[in-house]
């Protein structure tokens, strides 16, 4: 199974939110850095078919990312997603499992499932709107797994948790990359140093850096800190 | 011992083993996914009870209308036909308002078929009150089956029109308002005409309805369209 990105061009007007940028990923967990502004999210949205390209291609075992067939096997994290206000916690989750394709049996096993894993059983008929922000991020991940998917996009999953919640959620993302491949976007160098196989670095929406990190390379966040300068950095 | 507290005790100190080759095991298994008219059906659940009231409640203040008004008043029901294509469109565009449209748009049945299955259910439930509202204006009224036609078409494809176009050049949580301006105005519209006897007189011909009624419709079907087409490039931030 492999993620090929040919090319990938965004334009908005004069400025190049991501500029042909070609990668190939395989199962495992991809961890992508880059100072605000630097192309991620354009990147992350276009792989998930919510942005159309000015140029190039995505394709997943041929699946190009326009088709059905490529989104049922996605799973997205985005950085920042609402709810509609009356929901609770498993109404999210069965809502969003029948836009996955979920026939109503399955997805409720489902989604009891997850809000297990994301210790969120005793809220699950809480309205959404009284979860704290930990919480609703929590849903966020619960919901990304919801189709088993091949392709997990996550957008700053660990933003709002908790010290010992983002270790555990780490582990649990390192975990999803022994069988899917796993796109982690992330402001925190030690997430990535721990669980990511392969490191991208994006800066002005070009590709810096891409390759496997170990020690001979040095501090991954020294590096990280010299390529990009400390005002651009949350 | 006895047997059964053998078992008992075999049982609390029984530990399953951690399973292996788990998801390998899943993803053999042939699962049933939903086809295209069981989302749709799905969708049903999904739309919010006032997106229904507000509909039904436009067509039973028609009635209600037309039951304690002479004929005269035909156009009171015109003005209240606007605030059904509202409740539709606002409905349409709630995924925007609420912020769930990145989710969406990521999975299998994307926000356009969300789009599309909960404008087709509101605009068929709109479309069988207009038709059931029809024959009892047309009788009413003592008007032709082209005029009723006109006085609901029309302000509803108006209304949608302008509407779509809001929301399809106006990304915003906040579309909400122009919208329901606009809407006031057409509806407006509808009760001002009614004092124009000279306006009434050319815009009730057979001449004017058939080329007013379905030009309107064009042009909502073609916002609709453009709408749709677009979708993606409406979500950024």
């Amino acid at each position: 199974m492999e993620l090929k990105i040919d090319r990938l061009t965004k334009q908005y007007g004069n400025k190049i939110a991501v500029d042909r940028v070609s990668l190939n990923l395989t199962p495992g967990v991809t961890g992508l850095l880059g100072a605000n502004g630097a192309g991620k999210t354009t990147l992350m949205r276009m792989l998930c078919g919510i942005l159309r390209p000015t140029g190039g291609t995505v394709t997943l075992e041929g699946m190009d990312v326009s088709t059905e067939e490529y989104r049922a096997i996605l799973g997205y994290l985005p950085q920042d997603f609402g709810y509609y206000p009356d929901f609770t916690g498993m109404d999210f989750l069965l809502y969003l499992a029948a836009l996955k394709g979920l026939p109503k049996p399955q997805a409720k096993r489902r989604a009891q499932e997850l809000l297990k894993l994301v210790s969120l059983e005793h809220n699950a008929k809480q309205k959404i709107k009284t979860y704290s922000g930990g919480m609703k991020q929590r849903l966020g991940i619960a919901q990304a797994l919801l189709n088993h998917p091949k392709l997990l996009i996550l957008d700053e999953p660990t933003a709002g948790l908790d010290p010992k919640e983002r270790v555990r959620f780490r582990n649990l993302i390192a975990e999803l990359g022994k069988d899917s491949i796993v796109l982690l976007s992330t402001h925190i160098v030690s997430d990535i140093e721990h669980i990511a196989d392969i490191v991208i670095m994006m800066k002005d929406g070009q590709v810096i850096y891409n390759g496997a990190w170990d020690e001979a390379h040095g501090d991954l966040e020294e590096f990280y800190l010299r390529e990009f300068d400390e005002e651009g950095l949350e | 011992m006895t047997d059964k507290q053998l078992k008992q005790a075999l049982k609390s100190v029984y530990q399953p083993p951690k399973s292996q080759k788990k998801n390998a095991f899943l993803d053999s298994i042939e699962v049933s996914t939903l086809t295209m008219p069981e989302f749709v059906l799905s969708q049903f659940g999904y739309i919010r009870p006032w997106g229904w009231l507000m509909s039904i409640g436009v067509f039973v203040a028609a009635l209600l209308l037309m039951w304690n008004t002479d004929e005269q008043c035909v156009w009171m029901v015109s003005a209240l036909i606007p605030f059904a294509a509202l409740s539709t469109f606002m409905e349409m565009n709630r995924s925007v308002r609420c912020g769930m449209d990145e989710l969406e748009q990521a999975s299998r049945f994307s926000l356009k078929a969300v789009t599309l299955a909960r404008l087709g259910i509101l605009g068929a439930a709109n479309l069988i009150l207009m038709a059931a509202l029809s024959p009892v204006i047309g009788v009413w009224g003592q008007l032709t089956i082209l005029e009723t036609g006109f006085y609901i078409l029309c302000p509803y494809c108006l209304t949608a029109f302008c509407n779509l176009h809001i929301i399809r050049k106006w990304h915003s949580k906040e579309n909400l308002y122009p919208c329901a301006a606009v809407t006031m105005l057409v509806s407006l519209l509808c009760i001002v005409v009614n004092f124009m006897t000279d306006w009434l007189s050319w815009i009730s011909s057979w001449q004017s309805c058939a080329v007013i009624t379905p030009l309107l419709l064009a042009l909502m079907l073609r916002e609709c369209k453009n709408y749709l087409s677009h979708m993606e490039e409406y979500i950024w931030n």
